[in-house]
């Protein structure tokens, strides 16, 4: 019999504990399996349950293991991967009422690799539909209905990898594959006080996963730690030729390695003004413990310029195409948010020069950092400007925030007003310019809900935010923290 | 995408929000941009939008093109390139 808290371990243990006998990979994979099924429905955190596919899995790598074959720290673990990869012999909905039966005869590639690392697929994690490609408005966006925080279940776990974001906290599986466009991993990560990391574009392949935005799309882990983060992208990150836009593989291959020296941390210090000042303290309680192990750390301001705005149109436009079906036909009336079923049309009339000025202005906006990370190894924000939204009743979300749910001034504290536009948001920044971030647990608020400390770097230095987040964990206990029961262990 | 709302999420804040968000009043142009735009979605899809859609479909665009603004501001050179260029096939990677 497994234990609870033995789900909740980082990759490293487990599969330190497998090696020791103390369980199988097919009885950890049960245990998840059974957790699953009785909690996973509550929170709406699968679309699928890929019970056979694991059960065959987990079978074969019991019988390997004990035979000596040992194929890597992944073999025997048990996962779940967003409903945007396809899964050959299973649905694969992208979270979408018009997509809800359909199938591809073929995996992933990143499902591929996990496969041939010994990793247990146990499901397809819930998702915002289209993963917010054509817009939303809130949680009902969703095939499968809003995704509940394992922390509190009356609130949100955020988007779009809302899925796997609750799998993750409530120990349904060991991590769990997400998208990120523009925040769609980093959000529910922070939200749901799990680590994640949103690779440099072109490192992970997206052969078979749903496009929403070619020139911002990229997969990535969610994890108990930074070092299962690192474990997970050495075996999914690497060139694919069957994905247009995947680096070489001298650039895409990643091995997790320690920096050659002190690292060297810039706290940005313009970020997410109208945060609650308890979002910015955890940021510094993060960097104090960085700094008594040696790491340098000084202040330092993000660059202006229309990041957030480019970040939202690049994606607009993109969309537009990649969802040139569904809005050519009227099949986007099927979606459940009212802004997915009309966005499309609106962002079939923007210019052909303004998308080209756009692609033109992410070179310059991506220079101006050159002389931030010739500074600096990673920069230091929250993981997002608030912890966890209520999720209010379904008129009330989809009316959209203008309803209600204003941006507060004064640390959160002043009246409502309404939201603004930052343009400055580390999402829009990072994934606008291919940046790799990674968001760890900070603790948590007067109310109960996690904070995240994020850590962006320079394209393809994918190793030096993993390393800020290790050596952070290696000396807290931050993301040890897991939910209350019945979804922490009890 | 994700749509935490104060930190909302591209997708989750509505352009139109935007528009409603204590903003300077647009100018003429942009104005009549929307309404240029608008006119054509309508011309394209009218028949399927309900009238409040094509309210909301107003603002929406009012919206994008608030937010074009300031990208349309940053003067480029001649030969500054986009991060979209041709990749021949059959390029050896």
């Amino acid at each position: 019999m497994i234990g609870e808290a033995t789900l909740f371990l980082p990759i490293r243990e487990l599969g330190a504990r497998m090696r020791a006998k103390e369980f199988t990979p097919l009885e950890l994979t049960q245990a998840y399996l059974e957790r699953s099924r009785r909690l996973g429905p509550e929170l709406n955190a699968y679309v699928t349950l890929t019970t056979e596919r694991a059960l065959r899995q987990a079978q074969q790598a019991t019988e390997e293991l004990a035979a000596g074959h040992d194929r890597g720290p992944l073999h025997g673990i048990p996962y779940a991967a967003k409903d945007l990869l396809a899964v050959a012999g299973y649905p694969t909905t992208w979270g979408a009422k018009p997509y809800a039966d359909q199938r591809f005869d073929y995996d992933a590639t990143v499902i591929t690799r996990l496969d041939q690392a010994g990793a247990i697929l146990i499901g397809k994690a819930a998702m915002i539909e289209l993963a917010g490609g054509l817009g939303y408005s809130g949680p009902y966006a969703s095939l499968t209905g809003p995704c509940h925080n394992p922390w509190n279940t009356k609130y949100w776990t955020c988007g779009s990898s809302s899925g796997s974001g609750a799998i993750v906290s409530a120990g349904l599986a060991a991590f769990a594959l997400g998208s990120d466009t523009r925040g769609s991993i980093i959000c529910p990560s922070t939200w749901c006080g799990i680590n994640g990391m949103r690779p440099s574009f072109g490192r992970v392949s997206r052969h078979g996963v749903m496009t929403i935005a070619w020139t911002m799309d990229k997969i990535g882990p969610m994890g108990h730690s930074a070092d299962c983060l690192g474990l997970i992208l050495a075996v999914i990150a690497g060139h694919d030729p069957q994905d247009w836009d995947s680096l070489p593989q001298a650039q895409a291959g990643f091995t997790p390695a320690a920096p050659r020296r002190a690292l060297r941390v810039g706290r940005v210090t313009n970020v997410y003004p109208e945060a609650r000042p308890e979002l910015h303290q955890a940021v510094d309680r993060a960097l104090a413990v960085l700094r008594a192990q040696g790491a340098e750390v000084e202040d330092v301001e993000f660059p202006q310029g229309p990041y957030e705005e480019a970040s939202l149109l690049v994606i607009r436009i993109e969309a537009e195409s990649a969802y040139q079906e569904l809005i050519a036909t009227g099949r986007c009336a099927l979606l459940e948010d009212p802004l997915g079923q009309i966005n499309g049309y609106a962002s079939s009339q923007f210019l052909a020069t303004d998308y080209i000025q756009l692609q033109r202005l992410r070179l310059e906006l991506a220079r101006r950092y050159e002389p931030l990370f010739e500074r600096f190894d990673v920069l230091a924000a929250p993981g997002q400007s608030s912890t966890a939204s209520l999720i209010r009743p379904p008129e009330a979300e989809r009316r959209g925030p203008e309803a209600g749910r204003m941006a507060r001034g004064r640390g959160g504290r002043g009246p409502r007003r309404p939201a603004r536009l930052d343009s400055l948001q580390p999402d829009g920044i990072s994934s606008l310019c291919g940046f790799p971030a990674v968001t760890v647990p900070g603790g948590l608020a007067v109310n109960r809900l996690p904070i995240g400390v994020q850590f962006i770097a320079r394209a393809l230095n994918d190793e030096l935010p993993l390393a800020a987040a290790r050596l952070l964990q290696a000396h807290s206990d931050w993301h040890q923290n897991h939910p209350p029961a019945p979804y922490g262990p009890a | 995408m994700s749509a935490a709302l104060a930190g909302t999420a591209a997708a989750a804040l509505p352009a139109e929000a935007l528009q409603r968000a204590g903003q300077p009043a647009p100018a003429a142009s942009v104005t009549a941009e929307t309404d240029a735009q608008l006119a054509r979605v309508l011309a394209l899809y009218g028949d399927r939008l309900t009238a409040a859609q094509k309210q909301r479909l107003r603002g929406i665009i009012a919206g994008d093109i608030a937010m074009l603004q300031p990208v349309r501001a940053v003067k480029m050179r001649n030969s500054d390139p986009p991060q979209t260029v041709l990749r021949l096939v059959g390029e050896k990677r």
